[in-house]
Order: C-alpha cells, then sequence, then structure tokens
C-alpha cells in the first residue's frame, strides 16, 4: 500500500494504517529530528509529538501531495521551533551561570543507541536549516525543490542552505584532516 | 549529473543492464565532476546520522495511543486555536455585555421616582416666588433641586 492509500484508510477510522505509516517513518523520523536537534532525547521527543500532530492533522492533508514531505515538513519546523525555545532557554541560563558551567551542562549530543558516534563536532558548526538541508540531499536523495517544500521556503533558498552547508562541511572535514597530520 | 544526457539515453535504448550499469559506473569513474559530487554526497553521509546507524529505532506506538485523549475514527482533528480564541473572545464579550446591562446604574427617571418628594416655597425666580422641588435618591447620595414657575393661576 502506498501512503497516501494508507492515509486514506486511516481516514476512514484504521488505526492500523496509521500505525503502519508510523512503522515505515519511524526511523527516518527519527534521523532527521537527531540531525537537527542532535540530541536523542529531544529527537525522541520531537518524533512523538509530530506523529501525534500529523494524525490530528491528517483531515487537513491534500492527497495529492505526498505525504512524506508533508511528514517531514512537520517534523523539521517542530526541530526549528524547539531550537530556538531551547536557545531561549540557554540565554536564560546563561545570565545565571558563567560561561565556562554552562557549557559543561549543555549536551551537545548525548546519543544511547547509536551504532556509530554522531559527529557533534561537524554537525553542530551546521546551521539548523543546512543540517536539515544536508540530511536531506545525501541521505533522502532531494532535490532543491524537494528540500524548498520540506523547509518551506523558495527553491533558490534551498540550494542556498545545501551550498552552504556542504562548502562548509568540506572546510571543517579538511581542517580537520591538516590538524591530524 | 544533468551533462550526461546521453548516458540517460542509452539506459533507455540498450536492453542489457549489467552493461549500462557498468558503463555508469565507467563514466563515474572518468568524470570529475560526478566524482567530486559523489565525494561530496560520501562525505555528508558519513557526517550525517543515518537510519542505518540508529539501529533498532523505538516503537512509538504505545506513548502515541496514549497521547490520543479519546478513540478517534476517521478525520477527527482538535480545533485549531484560532477557533479556540475566537470562540473564548466571544464569550468574554457576552459576557461583559451582560454584565454591563446588569450592573449599569439604573436611569434617573427610576431614581427620581424612588426617591423622597420635598417642596419648598421660599425659592424666587425672575424676581418672582418659584416652586421649588428636591428629590433625594434613596439608593444614591444625590439631591437634585427643581425649580419651576408657577403655573398661572396657582398661589403659592
Amino acid at each position: 500500500m502506498t501512503d497516501n492509500e494508507l492515509v486514506r484508510s486511516c481516514l476512514k477510522g484504521n488505526m492500523e494504517s496509521y500505525r503502519t505509516l508510523m512503522d515505515r517513518y519511524r526511523g527516518q523520523a527519527m534521523a532527521l529530528a537527531l540531525n537537527i536537534l542532535a540530541n536523542f532525547q529531544d529527537a525522541e521527543d520531537a518524533c512523538q509529538e509530530v506523529f501525534l500532530k500529523t494524525f490530528q492533522n491528517l483531515g487537513g492533508f491534500d492527497l495529492e501531495r505526498s505525504f512524506k514531505n508533508w511528514f517531514y515538513a512537520l517534523l523539521s519546523h517542530h526541530c526549528l521551533d524547539q531550537i530556538r525555545k531551547r536557545k531561549r532557554f540557554y540565554r536564560f541560563i546563561s545570565r545565571i551561570q558563567s560561561r565556562d558551567r554552562m557549557a559543561a551542562a549543555v549536551p551537545v549530543a548525548s546519543t544511547p543507541g547509536l551504532q556509530h558516534d554522531l559527529e557533534p563536532r561537524l554537525l553542530s558548526r551546521l546551521r539548523p536549516r543546512e543540517r536539515t538541508a544536508i540530511y536531506l540531499w545525501s541521505q533522502e536523495g532531494y532535490s532543491g525543490a524537494e528540500i524548498a517544500a520540506v523547509l518551506g521556503c523558495s527553491e533558490k533558498t534551498a540550494h542556498v542552505h545545501l551550498f552552504r552547508a556542504r562548502t562548509r562541511l568540506r572546510a571543517i572535514l579538511k581542517e580537520e584532516k591538516r590538524e591530524s597530520h | 549529473m544533468n551533462h550526461t544526457s546521453w548516458v540517460q539515453v542509452f539506459i533507455r535504448i540498450l536492453p542489457f543492464h549489467a552493461g549500462l550499469s557498468s558503463r555508469l559506473r565507467r563514466h563515474l569513474e572518468q568524470c570529475p565532476e560526478c566524482r567530486g559530487r559523489m565525494a561530496d554526497i560520501r562525505e555528508a553521509r558519513a557526517a550525517t546520522v543515518s537510519t542505518h546507524d540508529l539501529g533498532m529505532v523505538r516503537d512509538f506506538w504505545p506513548r502515541f495511543a496514549q497521547g490520543l485523549d479519546r478513540p478517534l475514527s476517521g478525520a477527527y482533528s482538535r480545533p485549531k486555536p484560532g477557533l479556540i480564541w475566537a470562540l473564548g473572545t466571544a464569550g468574554l464579550l457576552a459576557l461583559a455585555i451582560i454584565g454591563v446591562f446588569l450592573f449599569i446604574p439604573s436611569a434617573p427617571t427610576a431614581i427620581l421616582s424612588s426617591g423622597v418628594k420635598l417642596r419648598i416655597n421660599y425659592v424666587r425666580m425672575y424676581e418672582e416666588p418659584a416652586q421649588a422641588f428636591i428629590f433625594h435618591t434613596q439608593d444614591a447620595d444625590s439631591t437634585f433641586v427643581w425649580v419651576e414657575r408657577p403655573k398661572p393661576g396657582e398661589v403659592l
């Protein structure tokens, strides 16, 4: 069954269809959320909330569109919102704590369950939108237009995000190679 | 890889997929532009987390089912926040209007009719004696003084 057939079935009241959709996308959802948020617990919470939000808004989903893109758009916006909230919180905390103590308190990437460690140094040096763009491009094979649909921006802007992410990533890797030699 | 349209044409025309894939592979190995792009993708893949890296992802279903506040069927959706705000504002407005009607001070005529009426006769108006009335309201600390000329033929 295709995604949209499952959505149609779910709209008729078949909850098992939504369970199938969740099983189909939970891995990819976690990977995307983890790439944006760089924190395992936050990524799990984000996925949980977005699966619920998606279900509650299924009635408004246009069955002519791609479910995957729509779901990714909801998820990435939720994650970007979380980062904004987190920044506000850290700004508040940093007023109270000293900068050094703060750095020790902020979890960059605690990722239990990962088979290989997430590269926090690499990811943290990219902006959240750039991280989203580069994940969708490299792992999902998304084109500029599809990335734009997920990020809710123009295709040109999506290309700019992707270009900056690739350039920055290349520079970081080069720098790291130089340091290791 | 848009510049490799001739390769794509070959892919469509030739029936031998193995041959085609080896041709494509050879192109990818030789073309510097494609090689650079592939290297970029490889680097990006290594830097990002994939589903493969995650292994077994937790089943969200149990928590999801708990998150639903009532059994759902069909295209249920909660009212949007905008609608909630609109309904709330309308409710508050209705309450305010009802409150205004309930607690508005009663009209002066009602006060006057319910008040104590006294009459004094020593007030003069335009150098002539006039009738004066003093109204003291029962439920407010207000006193109204009303003065009028005597009607023709009326003796004060």
